[in-house]
């Protein structure tokens, strides 16, 4: 019986495959996740959102290519509302989502809250903004792409008291990111009194519970000071440089590295003229990576890409080069990679990634002139 | 006859070629046919809904230009010329119309000169370097900007400004109602609706945190030059319909992933797919069961005629389903039933020819018996020692030839004898006529196991005789007289040999070992009319050859063919 059926089962099964192939059938190899947190909703949100779409770009770019070594990979991402709970609530979503890695966070309070969360967990996480001091020189898994603020205070310090003969300086800060604002202030008042000047009013202030930008400025002014130091987002460092501005006081601004984006230009106006900020980033940069990117950004996400987006994209990059450097995506090989590779070609020049997994870059002089930053250096005025 | 194809095989080739893959050719391209328009009806749809969702964000745009067109006409009547007027009459408008967060009258410089709700901060402060002013400015039209954040909000929010008379009024619009008009559009699990603003950054979307997180719109998700189009979300087919908002450059989009979209196709698929393989293992059952119900009866027949070639005509095969089946099968009995009648006839034909044979043959043998003991009776009668041996040697002759037919009609089969038999009563007839003492001639018969017919059992029997007579008359002269040889110590022996030497060829052997033939009697040229006989016989009659060896006694040897 067997046998006489043996026919007609070969032709069914030579149909059944026919079949199967017209309908068609495939499952692709599984992508590789790689994680994003950073602060994406709200007043702060303009770091992290530049920074996830740098990291999105990377990420397309990448996957258009073809992926890594034939694996597309997938970008999750978590807004930590710039809230150190919730970073380590979303990282942690993160990790139990089983990515090989997190990019973030942006800011740096919430990086200092999490790296022991990181540490302990073993999972890499390559920071494109976080600038606090307090995690440099650590032999861990917290990675950065972004120099710590110590060499930007330092300069600033100097250019302010040096250069525009600076003697008394007001300072306000928003304690919203308290790691990053109250480290930058401190240092800035240690180097610059150090060099001779005095810190005359410090003035924290909490964005989320904010009333009067109008009342702190006069509070700022108050005293007469000779130039006001702020460390802030860009929202609020253009708000009180407007406030300033409309009280008709023509005094040096300084701000931290936190504000220097195209939303200060946009919401500072002509009150924003002038200010001065320290920055990695390579204002006027002419690298032709740099420019492919900033192309490519700007088709993509309709603007041009702040600080946040070119560090987050090469922090992306580093990150997806490690991983097609071996099979082996343990956080420890990645982080192996990153630290023995060493120096890294980015959209602004070599870079190095020191043996901590600490960013040393240059730090350039900038200032806004005629809506645009610019080298200080290339400022006529 | 192993060769030939197997008629099962060919008939299940024939179902399965003319049944399955019909099945698969009409399944596939209805399929096919079927896939195509239901594909062109939900892409249809699917714009359609875009287009009305389109259409409600037209809708909802006018009523801010339409207000601000109202505030650009009481600044430019300027029947508000007190401030706190005009202050009250934006707080009014912000009231009345929720989806203003915050209301701006700004001068040609991007100052603010008026703000609701009121915030003395905003007062003074400039929004020159803003992009709404520039283009605005720049266009003289209404503007509707990109999503940035709200200094007032704190969220992502977009503006819509338009040029009076000396400045620019601007309305900070609340993206949560534009939310509204996507919410009502309402989904499976995996798809959304959206509007992207003119740089592809969500400001409405079913995810809210899409829009929260200003997230852009993805180049492949978006395509504003094709109504409906498919597209890859990390591994995820999807399909979207965009239209487009030409006052803004916004996009309307509606996506669904592939697979929910075409939920009834597939299921369709799944239907025809179980169906084509149900069809087919129903036509192949059905093959089955018909070739069974086929080609059983015709098995059944062929083992039935084999049955009856053994001689079984017990016929009792089955009815079958169909008519031309029943019809052989009842034909096929009668034709057993007829043969087997035959064959009874026959046989009792064959044994009424049997019983006949055998009383001719014992009436034969009863006449020549009769003539035998006649001769012997008038050879006891006669007083001449050569007429008497005359007499006596013609009985022998009819005796061979009689015990042939008696051992004829003994015989099972009527057409042939067993010839070791006959040898044994032939000769002992012999001896006992010649009066020879068998332990002084000892006989010694070696005949194979061979049955001979009438034609070839009598001559070859006459030989016998006369050569065994011949033997006992004269091969041993010194046991002619018993008295006279009493005590005589050798003995004598006779030896009848009759065995197969190849295939058809048959050797009779009579030997003995007495005197032997006088010296140059040659035996083919002798007055003897026993020895006239044997030669006879044997070359006329068995179509053989005769052999005559003397080298030891006497040794004849008859060679003849055509036994099987």
């Amino acid at each position: 019986m067997n046998k006489k059926i043996k026919s007609p089962l070969i032709i069914l099964v030579i149909l059944v495959l026919i079949l199967s192939l017209a309908f068609g059938c495939s499952s692709p190899e599984q992508p590789i996740k790689i994680g994003f947190s950073g602060t994406l909703t709200g007043r702060l949100s303009e770091l992290g959102v530049s920074g996830r779409n740098g990291v999105i770009l990377a990420v397309e770019e990448v996957n258009n290519a073809g992926g890594i070594n034939g694996r597309t990979v997938e970008l999750l991402t978590k807004d930590d509302k710039n809230d150190s709970d919730v970073a380590m609530v979303v990282d942690r979503e993160l990790i139990n989502e089983e990515v090989v890695a997190i990019i973030g966070h942006m800011t740096s309070t919430p990086s200092a809250e999490v790296a022991p969360l990181m540490n302990k967990e073993q999972m890499l996480m390559i920071s494109p903004t976080a600038a606090t001091n307090s995690l440099t020189g650590l032999d861990d898994f917290f990675l950065r792409v972004f120099p710590a603020n110590k060499p930007e205070t330092d300069k600033l310090a100097e250019y302010a008291f040096k250069k525009l003969g600076v003697k008394r300086v007001v300072s306000a800060y928003d304690i919203s990111n308290p790691t990053f604002t109250r480290e930058w202030h401190n240092n800035f008042q240690t180097e610059f009194e150090a060099l001779g000047g005095e810190c005359v009013l410090k003035k924290p202030f909490d964005t989320r519970s904010v009333t009067s930008f109008l009342d702190i400025t006069q509070e700022l002014i108050s005293v007469q000071p000779d130039a006001v130091v702020i460390s802030a987002s860009a929202i609020d460092t253009a708000a009180i440089s407007q406030q300033l501005r409309k009280l008709n006081q023509d005094i040096p601004v300084i701000s931290s590295t936190w504000a220097m984006t195209d939303d200060f230009l946009q919401y500072s106006g002509p009150a924003g003229e002038g200010v001065v900020f320290a920055h990695p980033l390579k204002v006027g940069n002419q690298h032709e990576e740099y420019l492919t990117f900033a192309e490519a950004y700007t088709a993509r996400f309709g603007n041009q890409p702040s600080f946040s987006a070119t560090f987050g994209y090469e922090a992306a990059r580093i990150l997806m080069e490690a991983l097609a450097s071996s099979d082996n995506h343990s956080s420890q090989a990645l982080k192996d990679y990153i630290i023995e590779k060493h120096t890294f070609h980015g959209l602004q020049g070599d870079f190095v990634i020191d043996r901590f997994g600490d960013a040393v870059r240059d730090v350039f002089l900038i200032t806004v002139r005629e809506g645009q930053f610019i080298r200080v250096e290339q400022d006529g005025k | 006859m192993g060769n030939r194809t197997s008629l099962k095989k060919v008939l299940m080739f024939h179902f399965v070629l003319f049944l399955l893959v019909p099945i698969f050719i009409i399944n596939f391209f209805t399929f096919r046919v079927l896939t195509k328009h239901w594909e062109e009806e939900i892409a249809g749809r699917n714009y359609l809904l875009a287009q009305t969702l389109a259409g409600e964000v037209e809708e909802f745009l006018s009523e801010p230009i339409h207000i601000l067109a109202q505030i650009q006409a009481v600044i430019s009547e300027g029947s508000l010329v007190n401030d706190r007027y005009l202050d009250d009459y934006l707080s009014l408008i912000l009231k009345n119309y929720q989806f203003f967060d915050m209301i701006q009258i700004l001068d040609k410089r991007g100052e603010v000169q008026y703000v609701a709700p009121f915030n003395r901060d905003y007062l003074g402060t400039t929004v020159m370097g803003q992009d709404f002013f520039k283009a605005t400015l720049a266009a003289g039209q209404p503007y509707w900007s990109q999503t940035f954040i709200s200094t007032h909000s704190g969220q992502p929010t977009l503006t819509v400004s338009m040029f009076v008379g000396q400045g620019v009024v601007v309305g900070y619009l609340n993206l949560g109602k534009l939310t509204n008009v996507i919410d009502r559009v309402k989904f499976g699990p995996g798809s959304f609706s959206g509007i992207a603003d003119q740089s592809g950054t969500y400001i409405a979307h079913t995810n809210k945190e899409n829009v929260s997180q200003r997230v852009s719109i993805r180049k492949q998700e978006f395509n504003g030059n094709r109504r409906t189009y498919r597209y890859n979300d990390q591994g995820r087919d999807m399909l979207a319909s965009t239209a487009m908002i030409e006052r803004t450059g916004w996009s309307v989009m509606v996506s669904q992933p592939y697979s929910e979209v075409f939920a009834p196709v597939n299921q369709a698929r799944t239907i025809f797919l179980a169906g084509t393989v149900f069809a087919w293992l129903a036509a192949i059952l059905i093959a089955l069961l018909t070739l069974n119900k086929v080609l059983r009866p015709v098995s059944e027949l062929a083992q039935k005629a084999k049955e009856i070639a053994g001689g079984n005509y017990d016929s009792n095969l089955q009815a079958n389903t169909y008519q031309e089946f029943s019809g052989l099968a009842q034909d096929f009995v009668t034709m057993s039933e007829a043969v087997k009648e035959r064959e009874k006839e026959i046989k009792s034909s064959l044994q009424e020819k049997d019983v006949l044979l055998r009383e001719v043959h014992h009436r034969v043998k009863n006449n020549m018996q009769v003539i035998s003991s006649l001769i012997r009776l008038q050879a006891g009668h006669s007083q001449d020692r050569i007429q008497k041996e005359l007499l006596e040697e013609s009985q022998h002759r009819i005796r061979s030839m009689f015990l042939v037919h008696e051992k004829l009609y003994q015989s099972p089969d009527l057409a042939k004898i067993d010839f070791r038999d006959y040898v044994h009563s032939l000769v002992n007839g012999l001896y006992r006529s010649y009066g020879a003492d068998p332990e002084k001639i000892s006989l010694k018969v070696d005949v194979a196991d061979i049955r001979l017919g009438l034609d070839n059992a009598i001559p070859c029997g006459l030989i016998v005789n006369e050569l065994v007579s011949n033997a006992l008359k004269y091969a041993f002269p010194q046991y002619a007289n018993l008295f006279e040889n009493a005590g005589h110590d050798q003995c004598g022996e006779i030896k009848v040999i009759l065995r197969s030497v190849s295939e058809g060829k048959i050797e009779l052997i009579v030997s003995d070992n007495g005197i032997g033939l006088p010296e140059g009697l040659d035996f083919k040229n002798t007055e003897s009319l026993g020895l006239q006989l044997v030669t006879t016989l044997a070359e006329d009659e068995l179509a053989g050859e005769i052999e005559v060896n003397r080298a030891e006694g006497l040794e004849y040897i008859i060679r003849f063919g055509g036994v099987s």
